[in-house]
């Protein structure tokens, strides 16, 4: 006989185990946002966010082919809140497992299978100090909001 | 009645001349692996050479001494924390036309794995990508190293699901390597899912067809009258105790070359090659050379109608 009592403990422990997985993960993404807020004067902020996309083939004849679809897709943007969201800047692809761990983050020529919260926190601090990431954090963060013309 | 219209010869080859980024290699050895390769490139005429154990200065002074005017190299070697990525290649730019790439890592903490070197591939003749994967797995020293290989198998599989979702039986897929591992073992075979059963690999594009199952013994059968020079696997480990030898480097292809598309995998070119030049004699590696390069081939075949009469 299936054992169903047996199936649903497991379950509700794999729930258990995603929901506070979910939450150290979003834990790691409010301390970095603080950091970078503090560092940065409140000029430069980093969070997830989920865009709707066309999914993408490599030309247009294929996607003929194979008919267009849209995705949710995850990224990693930053933004400058003294201009407003606009402006934000995609720096990662973001993948997270259903089960929390283990999470993806994509970026340049890399691709990082974070499996536990060290492992993310590092992969974020590598994401930041990347030389092409960097120059666009930068210029995100010393953009000036544009006056308001009078009139 | 079938034509073959295109054919990709595509090779692995863990050379030894520089494990986990440290050369090693005597000016001899190297000159021995510069001819292994030229052979490859030259005579076996392989369009894509995926390398172990080398150096971004290994693969340029391979292409400059081994390879043909039009091939290039692409340099997968990195350092990542106390991580060496040493795997690269040599292709043919004529017929590959490279078009991304991607160094993918497992992070435990602060260690760093080695996945895979992805890169994606549009051949001039054709609209649909090739996504090939360059693995060398860590070796049985490392400690716990038989759990980090499962871990690799189950996340290499993952990473092939988004392919597999995207372009379903056209998922063009070749994964090629030094997995550490045999055909049998449970990170190719459970978690990577790769099988030796055509029949599954053909009707499921969930699942992966490992060629290399067919090369696990002896290369030559024995009789009384007969003995020829056999060898029996891909690697030959000289501490061995039941066997030497070990059939460690595989090139798996997906449910597409199985007669779901235009290209089909060519199992009779699909082999080791016995072709190290006095590299492993009398069964006892010389110097530094303990893998056999191997090959698959990929044929493009079209369909011709055949007229009848009335």
């Amino acid at each position: 006989m299936v054992d169903y009592t047996k199936a649903l403990k497991q379950g509700f422990e794999a729930a258990r185990r995603a929901d506070a997985a979910r939450k150290e993960i979003d834990e790691v993404f409010i301390e970095l946002n603080n950091q970078v807020l503090k560092a940065t004067d409140n000029k430069l902020s980093i969070e997830r966010r989920e865009y709707e996309e066309q999914q993408s083939y490599p030309n247009i004849s294929l996607s003929a082919f194979m008919g267009a679809q849209t995705i949710n897709v995850w990224y990693i943007v930053a933004y400058n809140p003294t201009i407003g969201k606009n402006k934000e800047a995609k720096i990662a692809r973001w993948v997270r497992d259903k089960a929390g761990y283990p999470c993806i983050v994509k970026w340049s020529d890399q691709e990082r299978i974070c499996e536990d919260r060290e492992a993310l926190s590092l992969s974020l601090s590598e994401l930041l100090s990347d030389p092409i990431v960097g120059q666009i954090l930068y210029r995100l963060s010393n953009m000036e909001p544009q006056k308001k013309q009078k009139g | 009645m079938t034509i073959l219209n295109e054919r990709l010869i595509l090779a692995w080859w863990n050379t030894g001349l520089s494990p986990v980024g440290i050369p090693r290699a005597s000016e001899e050895e190297f000159l021995i692996a510069s001819r292994i390769v030229s052979t490859l490139l030259k005579d076996v005429r392989v369009d894509f050479i995926g390398l172990g154990e080398v150096t971004k200065s290994d693969l340029n002074r391979l292409l400059l001494e081994s390879a043909p005017p039009n091939y290039s190299v692409y340099d997968g070697t990195r350092s990542e924390g106390r991580t060496q990525f040493d795997t690269g290649a040599i292709y043919n730019v004529n017929r590959l036309i490279r078009t991304n790439d991607t160094i993918i890592t497992i992070n435990h903490g602060n260690r760093t794995l080695k996945l895979a070197n992805r890169l994606e591939f549009r051949i001039s003749s054709d609209i649909i990508p090739f996504y090939l994967f360059l693995s060398h797995w860590p070796s049985h020293i490392s400690p716990d190293s038989e759990t980090l290989r499962i871990t690799l198998g189950s996340r290499l599989r993952s990473n092939l699901i988004d392919l597999i979702t995207t372009y379903k039986d056209n998922a063009r897929l070749i994964i090629m390597g030094d997995f550490n591992e045999e055909p049998f073992h449970e990170c190719l075979e459970n978690q990577l899912l790769a099988t030796r059963d055509r029949d599954i690999a053909k009707k499921s594009h969930s699942y992966l067809y490992n060629p290399f199952w067919r090369h696990l013994g002896e290369s030559a059968p024995y009789s009384c009258d007969y003995s020829p020079r056999s060898f029996a696997g891909t690697c030959y480990i000289s501490s061995g105790h039941a066997t030497k030898w070990k059939t460690v480097d595989q090139i798996i292809v997906s449910s597409a070359f199985l007669g779901n598309c235009s290209w089909h995998l060519n199992e009779d070119l699909t082999k080791i090659l016995y072709i190290t030049p006095n590299a492993i004699d009398e069964n006892e590696a010389i110097g530094i050379f303990d893998h056999f390069p191997i090959i698959t081939t990929l044929d493009r075949i079209s369909e011709e109608e055949v007229l009848s009469d009335g």
